[in-house]
């Protein structure tokens, strides 16, 4: 319990760092820019209290948001994604499952994990760019960048899942 | 009860996300300046419409109070118009005509206006009648003019400790001092009956020279009105009974049906040049017997 905290608490801060040091750098093709520090809040094990998911997302978005200077915008979207995680997870597991477990590929299986992966950094994003963006006037121009860095963010997860899953 | 903690207990992470979702709104409204400026923006053209429309309710409750400020300044800038056109005369000349006239000039500097309204009013009668809700308590006497935003109403004729009677323009036993402005000639305005919007203007010389259309105003030669206050405009011009005068047609500025916000004269002159008038018919009286 303490080593997966530990593991939990030793992602995020690399996460963060990655973010705001390299990724936050990144316009790929002017418009993309992956938000990997959401993979932290997809690693919280999926019988955690929901109020301590809620808890461990805002103080996400709260940290991304100091580093990249974007007071709020982080901490709304990743606390609605700690809100809509259980949900998600549950569209994607069997009923029959009652297992505790980190959300990923060896406990999902790839396919599972991507769809689950791909459903919930999609809610992120529309929630990010829509509050950082707070108009409809450039609606192409946002879901543009949006899609990008849907693909990008959940590329490099999965490039991560990837990597993990070689070394075990 | 029960049921109400257990639904609390077994629901709080949504309190706690509202919590933190509110948190994460009020920070990004104080630390973004973009998001700040889209926010007020439309937070002002929202609370832009309501105050419109709270406005539009809360006027009607305002607009007793802004019709009484509306008539005292009516009377107040009506009274400098009239001594303005005073003093521009005597600067284009026939000086002697207008100094005449400006010792006759009962300023409002001398008058005080006491608000009133009118509490009681006919005006389907040859002797027509107001009451107002001011009497001798606030300073009201006997024959102090009674005027409106839109001119002359009439003079108090009794006093009690809170109300008074007024007689209007209405009233057959009405006459009032009145010239035509810019013309300079004088004549009393009285009425007769029938219509409550027009009165007549009598004894206008027929050497007189003036149009339809002309304003007739008060002449000051009394100490109830000051020069100048706006009666009403020449409709019509007829030769009186005997042919030696002009009689005519006044429509009345007032408007006797919807008389509310009036303003009394308060003259301080009053009781000495009634005294003055008194003295003079008592010795007329003399020598006539």
């Amino acid at each position: 319990m303490i080593l997966q905290l530990l593991k939990l608490v030793g992602i995020t801060i690399i996460l963060l760092l990655t973010q705001s040091l390299v990724l936050n750098h990144i316009h790929f093709l002017g418009y993309a820019t992956p938000l990997i520090y959401v993979y932290a809040v997809l690693k919280v094990s999926r019988f955690t209290p929901r109020w301590q998911q809620l808890l461990f997302g805002f103080f996400i978005g709260w940290a991304a948001d100091t580093f990249t200077d974007t007071m709020g915008v982080s901490a709304i979207a990743t606390t609605a994604l700690a809100m809509f995680m259980t949900p998600a997870l549950n569209l994607f597991v069997d009923a029959d499952n009652n297992d505790d477990f980190v959300p990923g590929t060896d406990t999902m299986g790839w396919s599972a994990y991507a769809r689950f992966l791909f459903v919930a950094v999609l809610f992120h994003h529309i929630l990010y760019f829509l509050v950082e963006a707070f108009s409809f006037s450039d609606w192409s121009g946002m879901l543009t960048s949006c899609m990008a860095s849907v693909a990008l963010t959940c590329a490099l997860i999965m490039a991560i899942e990837a990597a993990f899953a070689r070394k075990r | 009860m029960n049921r109400l903690l257990e639904f609390i207990k077994k629901y709080n992470y949504w309190f706690l996300f509202v919590l933190l979702e509110i948190i994460g709104i009020i920070m990004l409204f104080r630390f973004n300046n973009y998001q700040a400026s889209v926010y007020l923006t439309s937070a002002n053209a929202v609370s832009g419409k309501l105050y419109d429309m709270s406005s539009a309710v809360t006027s009607y409750a305002d607009v007793k109070e802004q019709n009484r400020e509306l008539t005292r300044q009516n009377i107040l800038l009506e009274n400098q118009v009239a001594q303005l056109r005073l003093k521009l005369e005597k600067m284009n000349g026939d000086k002697e005509h207008v100094d005449s006239k400006e010792k006759a000039i009962a300023s409002l500097d001398g008058f005080t206006l006491l608000e009133a309204q009118v509490i009681n009013a006919t005006t389907n009668k040859v002797r027509n009648y107001l009451t107002i809700n001011k009497g001798y308590r606030d300073g009201v006497k006997p024959e102090m003019g009674v005027v409106g935003g839109r001119g002359v109403i009439g003079i108090v004729y009794l006093t009690s400790a809170h109300y008074s009677l007024v007689i209007p323009l209405l009233n057959e036993k009405s006459n009032v001092s009145c010239r035509i402005r810019d013309r300079g000639y004088f004549g009393t305005l009285s009425w007769s009956g029938g219509n409550t919007q027009t009165a007549w203007l009598n004894d206008i010389p027929r050497h007189a020279r003036f149009k339809v259309g002309d304003y007739v105003v008060t002449s000051g030669f009394s100490s109830v009105f000051p020069e100048g206050m706006y009666v009403g405009k020449i409709e019509k011009v007829f030769y009186s009974a005997d042919g030696l005068s002009y009689q005519c047609l006044v429509r009345l500025g007032t408007d006797f049906g919807k008389l509310r916000d009036v303003n009394v004269l308060l003259s301080p002159h009053l009781m000495e040049h009634k005294a003055v008038e008194d003295s003079a018919r008592m010795a007329d009286l003399k020598e006539i017997n």
